[in-house]
């Protein structure tokens, strides 16, 4: 990326429009803009990081962030759609020259500031590519946003790289610089609760105690079923124990004289009520068996009359059976000949009779149709019949058999009184046996009979519970192949995690050696920079004396200036780093170097002579193109020598303030090269203009 | 899982120790990143994430 030119329109107090060329010449690769405080540094190098990324690029120093455009023209406008503040960068980067051009109407300033309009043109093999795909996409494979913060900064504010508690901020330059970004984002994008969570999440709802719940459910309902088949044995043995008290008791009672034939009779009158029970239920049964069969014929009596009125009005209108079908005329038809051998060719009049013929034709199908259904309401009403009268037979006997069995109970029971009351004690204790042995088989059927429905109760419970299981069952198997997934994630971030340290560790011993070669040219006191394994700047320094026995390196005590200085290093050492990444090693596919300039707002701000002595000094080194915003005071001096004693300049230009006032502490004049230049103007208005000298 | 090789570099033989499910997953992961990592909003992305492993990762 080498910055080709910067054009201001209505940006912030540059009123109008306004352009700073940037040298690229190799030698005299700086670009100066002199200004004094409050004149417009600031703005200049947010002009840059606003037309690369917008107001997510500002600088955290630029004020009013929501005020673009330039105030007058502002307050002057009359269609807020026409006036805007635009920042047109125009770089070279590969064999491309890209233009980066960012416009915010009033009108969309008014709405949201940060919703400027974008647009990127490519020249590339002497065609110019409008409007292509993506511009944010294309900025960022060039200059990601990440990487803008430390290549348009101010210098300032720079020392904080330098500072212990900003490793990871020097880990994130050494990332986004080295291209190694990618990795972390990746590392971030899965352990994001959006994909990892997510996986969490599910594997998390579909583990629940409700199996083991349903399980001990399960279990609990098989117990109770073979204890209620145990018991129902039981009590049919019980059953049977009183049936054979109760025929004992009936042999005892057919030996008794004052009872025997009213036994016998009893004996007698309950085969006959077995028999007619027996019957009954099979009665019952063919009842049953024919409503479910023909019942319905039963209620298709007003259909099958509707069914009759219907064929017989289509046999009124001759549309049953056909007189003749359309698939014969159309045979005829196609094989051209009559049956009568008469030619029935196109245009014949036997051919039109023929197709005459097929307005009133039947068709064979619907004659098919119409004579099954006729024969179906034949079927249905016969059967109808047949059904009423079997039904009527069939619920006749049960009638009958149902009164029959009424009867013999009745009689039954006079016998039972009866023999109850014979004057005999052994045949009264006999028969109040035989009445407590029936009353307690009788209480026993019903326990077997609600001991069957508890049973059929617990078994569509399990049913219930056996597809409630099988659900889970499915679930888990769910949660196994989310588990699966889960540790897929997991395996992904612990590898790249080790991929990135590995890249890291590759690239750490190529940086600390820049760093202290850059560091080198900014110090005279043979201090050297370190970059520490926790990605920590040091400068270190090694006391020796013979005399006292003392060799040993330490850390320098650390200040503002030096850590300027530091900070400054190590954004020159990614820089050359970056240009030469393609020379290292590197397990990502599309890692190649770049060239990057260097945008530096107050680069000697912060720093007494000496040091800014070094930074002049080490200024021009920190990358193939650099543009440094200055004052005066900061300029005048030590700064100016080194720049003009090794004509370094490129470039170089002034910003002239026009305001009612002249700023605090700001010059009117400043002198340049051995120039006077004016830089304030009286004015009603406050704008800025860029001037080259 | 592969030999490791000499001229291989730490960060290749972590991606090569580790089996061809991950190593591929890894691969199409990293694909999808690098297109759209210039996007601030992630939604869509993580979105595609979890599906891709969804795909990878299937019933056995």
């Amino acid at each position: 990326m080498i910055l080709e030119r910067l054009v201001l329109v209505n940006f912030r107090q540059f009123r109008g429009r306004h352009e700073i060329l940037l040298s690229d010449n190799k030698t005299r690769n700086v670009t100066l803009v002199h200004a004094e405080n409050g004149f417009g540094k600031t703005t200049i190098l947010n002009a840059f990081r606003w037309a690369l990324h917008g107001a997510d690029g500002l600088t955290v120093d630029f004020r009013k962030p929501n005020e673009i455009i330039n105030e007058i023209e502002a307050r002057v406008s009359r269609d807020p759609r026409e006036i805007a503040a635009i920042v047109e960068l125009t770089f070279k980067h590969d064999l491309e020259r890209i233009t980066v051009t960012r416009k915010l109407t009033l009108a969309q300033q008014r709405d949201d500031s940060r919703k400027a309009q974008l647009t990127v043109e490519v020249l590339r093999d002497g065609q110019t590519l409008k409007d292509i795909e993506g511009p944010l996409r294309k900025i960022h494979m060039i200059v990601p946003e990440g990487i803008a913060k430390f290549l348009f900064f101010n210098g300032e504010n720079i020392d904080h790289l330098a500072m212990e508690e900003n490793s990871a901020k020097v880990s994130e330059a050494i990332r986004v610089m080295l291209g190694l970004e990618l990795l972390k984002t990746t590392i971030s994008d899965l352990k994001h609760p959006n994909v990892r969570g997510k996986f969490v999440k599910e594997l998390r709802d579909s583990t629940s105690m409700e199996k083991q719940v349903l399980l001990d459910e399960q279990q609990d309902c098989d117990t109770e079923v073979v204890k209620l088949v145990e018991r129902r044995e039981q009590v049919v043995k019980e059953i049977e124990s009183c049936d054979r008290e109760v025929q004992s008791i009936d042999r005892n009672l057919e030996t008794k004289r004052e009872a025997a034939e009213l036994q016998r009779k009893r004996i007698r009158l309950q085969n006959d009520v077995r028999d007619l029970r027996a019957k009954l239920s099979e009665t019952s049964g063919r009842i049953s068996r024919l409503i479910a069969e023909d019942g319905y014929t039963l209620f298709a009596k007003n259909l099958v009359i509707r069914g009759r009125e219907i064929v017989s009005i289509l046999r009124a209108e001759g549309k049953i059976p056909a007189r003749v079908l359309n698939t014969f005329l159309h045979e005829l038809l196609e094989s051209g000949n009559c049956i009568c051998k008469r030619c029935l060719e196109i245009g014949t009049p036997e051919r039109a009779a023929v197709e005459n013929l097929l307005t009133i034709a039947g068709d064979q199908e619907f004659n098919n149709a119409v004579g099954a259904l006729d024969n179906a309401l034949g079927v249905i009403d016969s059967v109808s019949t047949i059904t009423r009268e079997n039904l009527k037979s069939l619920n006749s006997d049960r009638l009958e058999m149902s009164a029959q069995i009424r009867r013999i109970d009745e009689e039954l029971e006079d016998i039972h009184q009866e023999i109850g009351s014979k004057n005999d004690n052994q045949v009264q204790e006999l028969e109040d046996a035989r009445t407590k042995y029936l009353v307690h088989r009788d209480a026993l059927q019903k326990d077997i009979g609600r001991m069957e429905i508890k049973e059929l109760d617990i078994k569509k419970r399990l049913v219930e519970i056996g597809k409630s299981i099988n659900a889970i069952i499915e679930s888990e198997e769910a949660s196994i192949l989310t588990q699966r997934r889960l540790d897929a994630v997991n395996t992904c971030i612990s590898t790249v995690e080790a991929i990135l340290e590995a890249e890291t560790n590759i690239i750490l011993p190529f940086l600390n050696a820049e760093i202290k070669n850059h560091f080198g040219i900014l110090n005279d006191r043979g201090y050297w920079a370190e970059l520490s394994s926790d990605y920590t700047l040091h400068a270190k320094n090694r006391l020796t004396s013979l005399s006292a026995g003392v060799d040993e390196v330490i850390e320098v005590a650390s200040n503002t200036g030096l850590r300027q200085c530091l900070s400054l290093a190590f954004i020159g050492s990614l820089v050359s780093l970056a240009e030469k990444r393609s020379e290292m090693k590197c397990i990502l596919q599309g890692i190649h170097g770049a060239v990057y300039p260097i945008v530096m707002d107050s680069p000697f701000g912060q720093l007494d002579d000496a040091n800014r002595r070094g930074v002049a000094e080490m200024l021009p080194k920190l990358a193939n193109q650099v543009v440094a915003l200055v004052t005066s005071s900061q300029y005048n001096g030590s700064v100016a020598e080194v720049f003009s004693k090794q004509s370094l300049i490129g470039k170089r230009y002034c910003l002239i303030y026009h305001g009612p006032n002249v700023p605090p502490d700001a010059k009117k004049q400043i002198e340049i090269e051995g120039k006077i230049i004016q830089i304030y103007q009286q004015s009603e208005d406050e704008y800025t203009v860029i001037k080259e000298i | 899982m592969t030999a490791p090789k000499k001229t291989e570099t730490e960060s290749e033989r972590i991606f090569n120790s580790t089996d061809t499910t991950t190593q591929e997953l890894i691969r199409v992961i990293l694909k999808l990143e690098r297109e759209e990592m210039h996007k601030k909003k992630r939604d869509d992305i993580h979105l595609r994430l979890t599906q891709i492993i969804k795909n990878h990762i299937r019933k056995a």
